[in-house]
């Protein structure tokens, strides 16, 4: 049954019995808990519960302010706020519905990729879209709008949302589509959680001939190579990024590898294991065990040049499993343990292609005058349109990763001057320092996307640290 | 083979749905939600391709059992009853008023109660059969902050032990875990003495040891020496503990 309520907009809302019940007592416990953002660089002391039965999800008083909470990766501190508590959906992580002939696959908000991942691939389907790390929830993906490595392809994670089941304290349940409720499904997806809690969604899925990849490696000279090779591979592969050393000097700055990924056909013989592997257990808080960082310029150096060396010496094709393509993380969070305490920053930032090399260019400049020690930089390809707060549109997606030092704040102020300038924009979920006034200027749907989640909910019931920074 | 979990919508349940249908048993769920039962039964169709269905009933209502039984009837032949069952209320003083307090023991123990008893002949037919309890550490002995679900799970543990002495020479295997803390929403949040157990390692558990034949175990292992020590406790000294 689908009804619309009286004296709030008019959204087309899920009733069943058990939702029209009178408002439970909610006996689901809280707990004072201090949470981080990924990148280290927040801590917030607030309150922590982990509901496991749908009586939770009640509309109406007292209306309490919130955000929802997936795996607790996103590098800006997105799941939590002082002023409000975080709901955890680790309980909701449950596989609904699986249409096989259409290949749609409804689950709810709290399962994560790498379950999505070992059942789509029993069926020889898998989600086109999807972040680095197997244990990001689909509502982590959905609500900062996520992308993978074929975002030129295949868009971001949007393209595959087929639809979504929202839960708001003065609406209850909402469905969303482009057909149902189109303009919030569009503030929803991209709308980091402040639209509500995604209870469940339904997802497309793509059949994929094997969960093989053939891994294609090819060298880059120098940053200023990467623009026309990244351009050329996008025309025949179906996965690609890059990887450079920004430690390198001169001429040979930014140096690197082009990784391209395609599916291998199902009669292609391999011996690569395609064996389902268990998430490693990545978390803000077993990644800032260490007290200090390991990384500074002289050890960014060697561990630069060990990767380096270390991909050099792989075949410059080979078959690997899709898992270890998809997820290249997973196996590898040592690295993020080394940040320390103190973490680390990623500056993810898509600028036009014709303007790349002028980026690359003026961070090369700097760097040789002020020295930061970058850890990671690599690159995606990206297309499609602008819209809202979404990380998408045309042109080359850098990110940078460097310890959270003295310095490196003035790198990302530099960095955030050069975007400008040069009209880029930077990725909010992934930097956590960007102000309000970065964000308006760099987004041209930053008003749209206030005055309508302002509509949507005056009481602004669902907030996060992300969103009290961004003022929205 | 076939079990019935009664109390499977969260925690212990859940847990040991899931490990059931991991194993490929069919199953048939009872809790009181249905928007729960659905989706788990959905997910364990989806993940284990098992037999999963659900009834939703209120054990707090003994007529309630009788709807269980029809469903139980429709699922056909059952080869384990495993029990799950539990509530509490946070003001168990001696001061609840008796439709509280009734329903505590309805749930904890005459609902079990009923549903072996009506079932027992039916396991007694099958070449293996299976009934596995639940009980508390909170049954060892009675205590000022849960006089009523102690006494429930007082009752629990004395009929388990009763019906492990009606199996001898069956083909019915009775088990029963007395519990001490498990990670569950009634333990969330709260400091406690001990550390919590997961409820998935007890259903990996569970199933582990359904051939190990009749027992009462605690779990985790350490709450056997609390129970002795609560046990051996005397009158004088034990009357003087506020807990």
């Amino acid at each position: 049954m689908q009804l619309c309520v009286m004296g709030f907009p008019s959204y087309l809302l899920v009733t069943t019995e058990d939702t029209l019940m009178p408002n439970a007592i909610d006996d689901v416990p809280r707990q004072a808990v201090k949470f981080a953002s990924f990148d280290g660089s927040t801590t917030i002391q607030t309150k922590h519960c982990i509901p496991d039965r749908y009586r939770f999800w009640k509309q109406g008083p007292p209306f309490q302010p919130c955000i929802s909470r997936g795996a607790g990766l996103s590098y800006a501190a997105a799941s939590f706020s002082s002023s409000g508590e975080t709901i955890d959906h680790s309980s909701f992580n449950r596989i609904l519905d699986f249409d096989s002939s259409q290949g749609i696959l409804e689950v709810e908000g709290g399962t994560t990729l790498g379950q999505i991942y070992k059942f789509a691939t029993r069926h020889g389907m898998m989600l086109a879209v999807q972040p680095g790390h197997p244990k990001i929830t689909v509502g982590g993906c959905l609500a900062p709008d996520v992308h993978g490595k074929n975002q030129f392809r295949d868009g971001t994670f949007l393209s595959q949302v087929e639809s979504v089941l929202l839960f708001h304290q003065s609406y209850g349940l909402i469905e969303l589509s482009r057909n149902t409720n189109p303009e919030l499904f569009s503030l929803t997806c991209g709308g980091y959680g402040l639209t509500g809690c995604i209870i469940s969604a339904r997802l497309r899925l793509v059949k994929i001939p094997s969960p093989r990849i053939r891994f294609g490696l090819r060298t880059i000279s120098n940053i200023f190579d990467l623009r026309g090779k990244l351009v050329e591979a996008a025309t025949h592969n179906e996965l690609i990024y890059s990887w450079h050393n920004f430690l390198a000097s001169g001429d040979r700055f930014g140096k690197g590898f082009l990784v391209t990924g395609n599916f291998l056909d199902t009669d292609s013989s391999s011996s690569v294991s395609v064996d389902e592997h268990e998430a490693g257990n990545l978390s803000a808080d077993s990644r800032a065990r260490l007290p200090l960082a390991l990384f500074n310029r002289f050890t960014t150096k060697l561990f630069n040049g060990a990767f380096e060396r270390s991909m050099n010496m792989k075949p410059k094709e080979e078959v690997t499993s899709l898992y270890d393509f998809l997820f290249p993380i997973h196996d590898k969070e040592i690295y993020f343990y080394l940040f320390g305490r103190r973490g680390f920053h990623e500056c993810q930032i898509i600028v036009q292609t014709q303007h790349f090399d002028e980026f690359a260019h003026r961070i090369r400049e700097w760097l040789s005058r002020h020295p930061i020690p970058i850890t990671l930089a690599s690159a995606k390809l990206f297309g499609g349109a602008r819209d809202l707060l979404r990380f998408s549109g045309a042109g080359v997606c850098l990110s940078l990763n460097f310890p959270r030092t003295k310095q490196s704040l003035t790198f990302c102020l530099f960095l955030d001057e050069l975007t400008k300038n040069l009209g880029g924009w930077p990725n909010i979920i992934k930097d956590s320092r960007l102000s309000a006034k970065t964000v308006a200027s760099a987004y041209p749907g930053y008003e749209v996307f206030r005055d309508r989640l302002r509509k949507f909910d005056p009481r602004r019931l669902y907030r996060s640290e992300l969103s009290e920074r961004l003022a929205l | 083979m076939r079990f019935v979990i009664v109390g499977a919508s969260a925690g212990l349940g859940r847990a040991l749905a899931e490990e059931a249908a991991s194993r490929a048993h069919d199953l048939l769920l009872v809790a009181t939600d249905a928007s729960d039962l659905r989706a788990l039964t959905a997910d364990l169709r989806n993940r284990f391709e098992v037999d999963a269905r659900y009834i939703c009933a209120d054990l707090g209502d003994p007529l309630a059992i009788d709807t269980i039984l029809v469903a139980v009837h429709e699922f056909g032949v059952v080869d384990g009853l495993l029990l799950p069952v539990g509530f509490a209320v946070s003001n168990d003083d001696g001061t609840l008023d008796f439709p509280t307090a009734q329903r505590i023991v309805n749930i904890n123990f005459v609902s079990v109660l009923k549903l072996v008893q009506s079932l027992w002949n039916q396991l007694r037919d099958r070449p293996d059969s299976w009934v596995v309890g639940f009980g508390s550490i909170a049954g060892i002995r009675g205590r000022t902050r849960n006089v009523v679900y102690a006494a429930a799970k007082r009752a629990l543990l004395t009929y388990f032990e009763s019906l492990r002495h009606l199996a001898v020479g069956t083909s019915i295997v009775v088990q029963c875990y007395i519990l001490g803390y498990l990670d569950t929403q009634q333990t969330f949040g709260k400091r406690l003495l001990f550390p919590k157990a997961s409820p998935r390692a007890l259903a990996k558990r569970v199933f582990d040891r359904l051939d190990d034949g009749g027992s009462a175990v605690f779990y985790p292992w350490f709450w056997s020496i609390v129970a002795r020590i609560l046990r051996t406790l005397p009158w004088m000294a034990y009357k003087r503990l506020r807990f």
